[in-house]
């Protein structure tokens, strides 16, 4: 019942009335597609055991559904009624509305201090399997809140996460001397690759990174 | 007679100690009266630094993965500063917590404006789902603390 990645773009055209948002859907959907393909194991959204993958940029979020779709995680007849009145596929993910979504994001820069509290909790658990991920975008970095987490993150060596960072270069005064070095600087590891390349994104999602939270930068072409 | 923020401490030490669900998150506020059951408990008692807007975030994180979460910290920085985490990262998730001051509204006058929050009781009521106490001696405190801990996946 899984779809391949040649068939997203029929999915996402299943759903009409997101045209605002399309250039964000559209610089997601690689680094999902790598991710949701082959990095993470979410095939139940009931298992502890599960790897947590959190959406903090809650715009444009066809791409997201449309791969949830893919890989049956949601039901593909709910992409046709997206955005409508009676549809739990909103402009926004909503984690009570929509099963494999853990998150309701929407609001910028809630993701990734969200995403700390899930791996501190499954830690505390004693679960050190699962994986945490957050997405985020350049321009959501100017949220403070995100810099609150990878301050944080960084100095208690949280090394069951991730943050993917899709840079379209939209943040409105730039990263001066890159995102990388950001996340670097407070003892992240933290790479910066081609975000629309699937061996690259690939290689950079499954990097080795002891004792490290790790982020991976996915440059694709700039909004404007 | 001890103070109820060194009661919150007491009990808070206790329920860490009883109950594996519970964790403690603090933003630095009363960090150095709860090294001890930081030492006992290392990864429920979390101390994020001068971060109250992460302080609700990871109480948010650990409300998804089935915690019972507290939060602590000073009136004035547990509400109206992160108020949109206290919004979004629990009641927008769907998740649960226990919101405790370290002193009340106003319990600080000498501390002036900047450490009065006469705003946060208005503030969470105007969110669905929230039972509000504000207790006025340390053993009502202690009731209250220990009914909010047990009472499921409640925000109070």
């Amino acid at each position: 019942m899984t779809k391949t990645y040649g068939e997203l773009p029929g999915l996402l055209s299943r759903m009409t009335g997101a045209e605002k948002h399309g250039p964000a859907a559209t610089s997601t959907l690689d680094a999902l597609w790598v991710l949701y393909e082959r990095v993470l194991r979410v095939a139940d959204p009931a298992d502890p055991e599960r790897d947590r993958f959190l959406l903090s940029k809650g715009h444009g979020p066809m791409a997201y559904y449309a791969v949830l779709a893919a890989k049956g995680l949601l039901p593909e007849e709910w992409l046709d009624g997206f955005g409508g009145y009676h549809s739990p596929l909103g402009h926004h993910p909503d984690r009570m509305l929509i099963p494999g979504v853990e998150i309701g994001s929407g609001s910028l820069g809630h993701g990734l201090p969200l995403a700390v509290g899930t791996a501190l909790g499954l830690r505390a658990q004693g679960l050190t399997g699962p994986a945490v991920w957050t997405l985020l975008g350049d321009a959501e970095f100017d949220e403070g809140s995100n810099h609150e987490a990878v301050a944080y993150a960084g100095a208690v060596a949280l090394d069951r996460l991730h943050a993917v960072v899709i840079d379209n270069s939209s943040a409105t005064h730039g990263w001066p001397g890159g995102i990388a070095a950001r996340f670097a600087a407070a003892g992240w590891s933290a790479v910066t690759v081609d975000g629309h390349d699937h061996q690259a994104l690939y290689a950079a999602f499954t990097t080795e990174h002891p004792g490290r939270p790790h982020a991976v930068i996915a440059r694709v072409e700039p909004k404007n | 007679m001890d103070t109820m923020r060194e009661r919150f401490i007491t009990v808070a030490t206790e329920l860490l100690d009883q109950d594996p669900r519970t964790a403690l998150v603090l933003a630095d506020i009363s960090a150095a009266s709860l090294a001890e059951a930081a030492a006992a408990h290392p990864d429920r008692v979390l101390n994020v630094g001068i971060r109250e807007q992460l302080l609700i975030g990871v109480t948010g994180g650990l409300a998804l993965v089935g915690l019972r979460p507290i939060a602590h910290t000073f009136a004035s920085f547990l509400i109206e500063r992160p108020f949109e985490q206290v919004k979004l990262d629990l009641g927008h998730q769907g998740v649960g917590a226990v919101l405790v001051s370290a002193l009340g509204s106003y319990d600080w006058p000498a501390g002036g404006r900047t450490h009065m929050s006469p705003g946060d009781v208005a503030l969470l009521d105007t969110l669905p789902g929230w039972t509000v106490h504000v207790p006025g001696h340390p053993d009502e405190a202690e009731a209250l603390l220990r009914h909010a801990v047990a009472d499921g996946d409640r925000n109070v």
